[in-house]
């Protein structure tokens, strides 16, 4: 029997108590603290899962986050989860898992076929291999969609909550190992405001799986007495949550497990959480990851890193197997083989590639007093079937020499853990000696400390970490302590060499680097060949250190290959980018609260509720919500439309306005900054009397129009368009306080201080006569004030719609009672309520220039008609960048009617000369006569103006949909404006 | 191990309906002396500093941006006293006044916020305009136990909504 086994005591797991949970529907136990990794090998199993690429066996590399090899499915329904880590998954009671990339089962495994054509389908074979006539990718895409993909997403929908919450604090400290408490403990101590996260689910780092003596006492009551501590001084101290991502302004973010992968959440439904910390300091103590060997066949089950069959034993109790031959070229391993030993595993032998006389004498004798050591040892080849290794063939001066062993222990030393300071914009050295890459000058306000600044020994781990935390306290405004650092056990090797090329005569192109896209080095040197120079190329086109562990325990290995077939130091060849997140992380974080009836926040109208009562069909408008039409029994969205439209061009229709942007200009200078911000003249208009106005960019192109009201001398109202609220709101602060900051004259936004209802017909003048208490409805372009309801309101008259037509401002928490009259009051005239749609068709037919229609950011007033309009006078904003030779170009689009020669114009369409010729111009809003039969639209026209009567086609070759057009003036209801009058 | 142990206090909090607050804005033409006392006259209390809230016989006195307060009062009254000085708007339409109380409002103001409103300093007397739940908001805490969330009408059910859950 081979495989690991559970030891009758040790680890820091609860065997007291006995958790059940299902693995590829088989029935294990485990206990708390253990991982699912843990679990299963305690209970014999050896093979996790399969290789995304050639589906070989993949078993246990690792026992943290970086494992490439034994990811899983986690939970059922809604919950489940894929691409889990087994390793990174703690066990809980009913725990349901699967493995991943093989069908029917595990064991027997259809797409272990493509092991036989291996030789064919090489690195980026893809990319040679589906070429010819388009029409056959119909065909491969079929075979690709089904292969790609690496686990499977959930069918149902996620039932639980993912919370997203801000965080500060003056020291962050990511990673709670040694170091991590060491620095989290002197920034504490001197009074700063700290946070300490660990993506593990206890605090302690490597020190769970390698315990150590500090302070005088075992690390594992040191660990809990610097927690307690902690505690105390009030750190905030986050377990299983991983620093994902280091931005901008030392913002980093955190992903919080609240439960573990598929698990039930608690009574608040919340799965996980999103913090996003911004910090004063940041210490990154995110520690090491071991680095595997070069040798044939290194992916089989059974070959793990050294640390991790350490942490297996120490923390969990768990033996990975039963004999287990070590290959390293670092001290690390040595410490598993003595650890191995005290604990009763067999120990075949422990191969260091190094020569003996670069090993220090007395790290050799305390293993050779346990175990058989060889030095100046390379491995070759893992031997065994694809089920688990048994035995490991090594090459040494006197010749092969093959080890039986289930296990392979193998240490190529460790990699500082330097993504989150890259992702700062740090920079980094280069070790040749020990193969590392170590953190250099920091961008941001972050400092490594511990194993990932390149510090493996613990004590001096420990006290660079205090020293680090007590210049971030320092930094943060607080006074550092005196205190003296923790002390450890002195344990001086650290040494490492690096590992990276093969024993002589090993084929590379059965040495895997990254075994979860099963990459060989035979990879590495094909890309190499064929010329991809680039280690960003050489990523892309190989799939090296893609996936869900990007790398982690690869990257470095196929960096060396690359700078060794390029003869260039490893730093000239550079690194591929480090990019967040950290890990993998769910997309239901990342959305946090924003699903379902959150997905976006909802701008409710003062009227929504009176609205939403009569169930209309809503139209997104920003994250406003609008009603496109009241629909009456029967009707369809197009009928309810028109018959509305038609209301108002007959009687009367009251419509909801009060997302339009309105600004009150006050002051003795309102109207000097009314002329700089408007391109129209302000400061003529008589008081009560208001005009369209147009607003340009900087750059002279129309920004947005509206109109503008003189409420009293010094007191104006300014509109705007919905979309352009906030703009014109950004546009008018601009001018206030950046251009003109000297002018007596405040700028307030009033957009929801009023609600405003529209009153639109040739009976609107009864409507408003018939509610406003005494008022005299005030004549086109005029304004009075009034009592609707026992409302104060403003009344201006004003039209969109082409007809005769009032806007009624109320203020919003009063606008309730207004509406109401109004409503009754147009009832009573035989009109009603018109929505978004209706309104759409009347300034369609009026043909009224839009924003995000005709004013879409690249149109001039030129270009719109409106250059009569503008300010003679000058001194506007965007006035001087009309004069640019390209307002002058006659093929600037331009704005034209179109009237159809056949059936509706389709909205969006290009208008060309015939299909396939070069597109003059795209139709803006399309629509109908309201009393009259035929089709029209607005558009924009390569040098419009000067092409009335030209027949076009308007073609839409997407929608398959197309209408000839003949061009002609935009006016197509009233062009004279003899409506507006009474 | 299916649930750790919570790292966020969850003290309970109480969330009110949004309620309408009777604000009039006033934008100094200068922030200068003379509109300085001219305010204090007219409102009964000083120009409350950067960030800062200052009681006033009509209520609340809110630094809003620079040059720029939100009082409490009758809007046509401080405009006429302040014509000289300030622009003076009714807004009272604009705004709806969120009461959130209890223990727990720093930690509830955390969820999908950006502002550090678990820093104690942030006490009464202080205001921060900041976004919460995608909406923009200006915060002031009145009480140890209780912050007024002031947020535009159009928001305020969705805000209040997200705060309750």
């Amino acid at each position: 029997m081979s495989g690991g086994q559970r030891l009758s005591t040790g680890g820091l797991i609860d065997r007291s108590q006995t958790l059940r949970f299902r693995f590829d529907g088989r029935d294990y136990t485990g206990h708390p603290g253990d991982t699912l990794a843990s679990a299963l090998l305690a209970g014999g199993v050896r093979v996790f899962g399969r290789s995304f690429k050639y589906h070989r066996t993949r078993g246990l590399l690792a026992a943290g986050v970086e494992e490439p090899s034994a990811l899983v499915g986690a939970g059922e329904g809604g919950r489940f989860e894929p691409n889990t880590r087994a390793t990174d998954l703690f066990l809980y009671d009913g725990l349901v898992a699967e493995s991943q990339n093989r069908w029917p089962s595990l064991a027997l495994d259809l797409g272990a076929v493509n092991q036989l054509i291996a030789p064919f389908i090489p690195a980026g074979f893809y990319y040679k291999t589906f070429l010819g006539p388009p029409s056959l990718w119909k065909l491969y895409e079929h075979v690709i969609r089904a292969a790609a993909g690496l686990g499977r997403p959930p069918h149902l929908p996620d039932p639980d909550r993912y919370e997203r919450r801000a965080a500060f604090c003056d020291v962050l400290v990511v990673g709670a190992g040694p170091a991590g408490l060491s620095a989290a403990l002197a920034a504490a101590r001197s009074g700063a405001r700290v946070a300490l996260v660990d993506l593990d689910s206890q605090l302690g780092g490597s020190l769970l799986g390698d315990p150590a003596q500090i302070d005088g006492q075992p690390s594992k009551d040191w660990i809990a007495g610097v927690e307690a501590e902690l505690r105390g001084l009030a750190v905030r101290i986050l377990t299983r949550t991983t620093a994902i991502g280091y931005y901008d302004h030392d913002m980093v973010h955190l992903a919080e497990r609240v439960t573990e992968p598929g698990a039930l959440p608690g009574p608040d439904g919340i799965a996980q959480r999103m913090w996003r910390m911004r910090a004063g300091r940041v210490i990154l103590a995110q520690g090491a990851i071991e680095r595997p060997l070069p040798f044939e066949d290194n992916d089989r089950p059974g070959v793990m890193l050294s640390g991790a069959v350490r942490t297996y034993l120490e923390r969990f109790g768990v033996a990975a197997g039963q004999r287990i031959v070590l290959a390293t070229s670092s001290d690390d391993a040595y410490r598993t083989a003595i650890r191995l030993c005290d604990a009763g595993v067999r120990v075949e032998a422990l191969l260091d590639g190094r020569p003996a006389d670069g090993i220090d004498p007395a790290l050799l004798r305390r293993a050779r007093d346990r175990c058989p050591v060889e030095t100046g040892v390379a491995p070759v080849r893992a031997v065994g079937p694809a089920r688990g290794v048994t035995g490991l063939e090594t090459r040494a001066a006197g010749g092969n020499v093959t080890y039986m062993a289930d296990v392979v222990a193998v240490s190529g030393g460790l990699t500082p853990s330097v993504h989150l300071h890259m992702q700062a914009g740090g920079s980094l050295d280069w070790d040749e000696g020990q193969g590392i890459f170590t953190p250099k000058d920091p961008r941001q306000g972050q400092v490594s400390v511990g194993a990932c600044a390149g510090r493996f020994r613990l004590a001096e781990a420990l006290a660079d970490a205090w020293r680090a935390g007590l210049v971030a306290a320092e930094a943060t405004g607080h006074r550092p302590v005196a205190d003296a650092p923790p002390r450890s056990e002195i344990w001086p090797f650290a040494d490492q060499a690096s590992a990276f090329v093969p024993a002589p005569g090993v084929n590379p192109k059965k040495v895997f680097v990254d075994p979860q896209n099963d990459v060989t080095l035979g990879d590495l040197d094909l890309a190499w060949r064929e010329g991809y120079r680039s280690v960003e190329h050489m990523k892309r086109y190989t799939t090296l250190g893609m996936a869900t562990d990007q790398g982690k325990t690869s990257n470095l290995m196929g960096l060396a290959r690359l700078a060794q077939n390029e003869g260039r130091p490893a730093p000239q060849v550079g690194l591929t980018t480090f990019r967040p997140p950290f890990t993998p992380t769910t997309l239901g974080l990342w959305a946090g609260e924003d699903a379902g009836f959150h997905v976006t926040p909802l701008r409710r109208t003062p009227l929504y509720d009176l609205h939403a009562a009569l169930d209309p069909p809503w139209q997104a408008v920003g994250y406003w919500r609008r009603p496109r039409a009241y629909l009456r029994s029967g009707e369809t969205l197009a009928t309810a439309a028109l018959r509305e439209a038609r209301m108002v061009r007959t009687t009367v229709g009251i419509t909801d306005v009060s997302t339009l942007g309105k600004f009150e200009v006050s002051g003795p200078d309102a109207a000097a900054l009314l002329e700089r911000v408007c391109a129209t003249s302000v400061s003529k208009l008589a008081v009560g009397r208001g005009r369209y106005t147009f607003m340009l960019r900087e750059d002279g192109l129309v920004n947005d129009d509206g109109t503008v009201w003189r409420l009293g001398e010094d007191r104006f109202l300014l509109t705007s368009s919905t979309g352009g609220a906030d703009r014109m709101a950004g546009l008018i602060s601009y001018v206030r306080n950046v251009l003109y900051p000297d002018l007596r004259v405040g700028a307030a936004n009033v957009q929801e201080h009023y609600a405003a209802i529209a009153v639109a017909g040739p009976r609107a003048r009864a409507v408003i006569a018939a509610v406003v208490e005494g008022m005299v409805p005030p004549r086109h372009m005029s304004l009075d004030r009034g009592v609707v309801a026992g409302v104060p309101v403003l009344v201006i008259a004003a039209s969109y719609s082409g007809e005769r037509a009032f806007e009624v401002y109320a203020p919003s928490h009063q606008a309730a009672a207004v509406w109401t009259a109004l409503s009754d009051a147009a009832q009573a005239q035989d009109g009603g309520l018109y929505g978004l749609e209706a309104l759409e068709i009347l300034r369609v037919e009026k043909g009224h220039v839009e924003t995000g229609g005709e004013i879409d950011g690249r149109t001039s007033a030129h270009d719109l008609r409106l250059e009569k309009m503008l300010n003679p006078r000058g001194g506007y904003m965007g006035q001087l960048a009309q004069q640019r030779r390209a307002f002058a170009d006659p093929d600037r689009l331009q704005f034209v009617g179109l009237e159809s020669l056949g059936g509706p114009i389709p909205e969006g369409s290009m208008l060309v000369e015939r299909p396939g010729f070069a597109v003059q111009g795209h139709v803006t809003a399309a629509g109908l006569r309201v009393l009259e039969e035929g089709f029209i639209g607005l558009a924009l026209l390569k040098g419009g103006r000067a092409r009335l009567g030209d027949e076009l086609l308007a073609w839409s070759p997407t929608r398959t949909a197309s209408a000839r057009v003949r061009v002609c003036e935009p006016h197509f209801h009233d062009p004279a404006g003899e409506r507006y009058r009474d | 191990m299916t649930r750790r142990e919570s790292a966020i206090v969850t003290d309970p909090v109480t969330v009110s309906q949004p309620q309408p607050t009777r604000l009039v804005r006033v934008e100094a033409f200068s922030a200068d002396r003379a509109f300085a006392k001219a305010f204090k006259a007219a409102v009964g209390a000083a120009v409350p500093a950067v960030g800062k809230v200052t009681d006033a016989p009509a209520g609340p006195v809110i630094w809003a941006e620079p040059k720029v307060v939100l009082a409490s009062g009758d809007a046509a009254a401080l405009a006429a006293a302040l014509s000289d000085v300030a622009a003076v708007s009714d807004v009272s339409g604009a705004w709806r006044r969120i009461e959130v109380t209890g223990a727990g409002w720093r930690g509830r103001l955390m969820i999908d916020g950006l502002f550090d409103a678990e820093n104690p300093a942030f006490a009464t007397g202080c205001v921060a305009a900041t976004m919460l739940h995608h909406a923009p908001v200006m915060l002031c805490p009145t009480g140890d136990e209780a912050v007024s969330v002031y947020v535009a009408p159009s928001f305020a059910e969705d805000l209040r909504a997200a705060l309750a859950r």
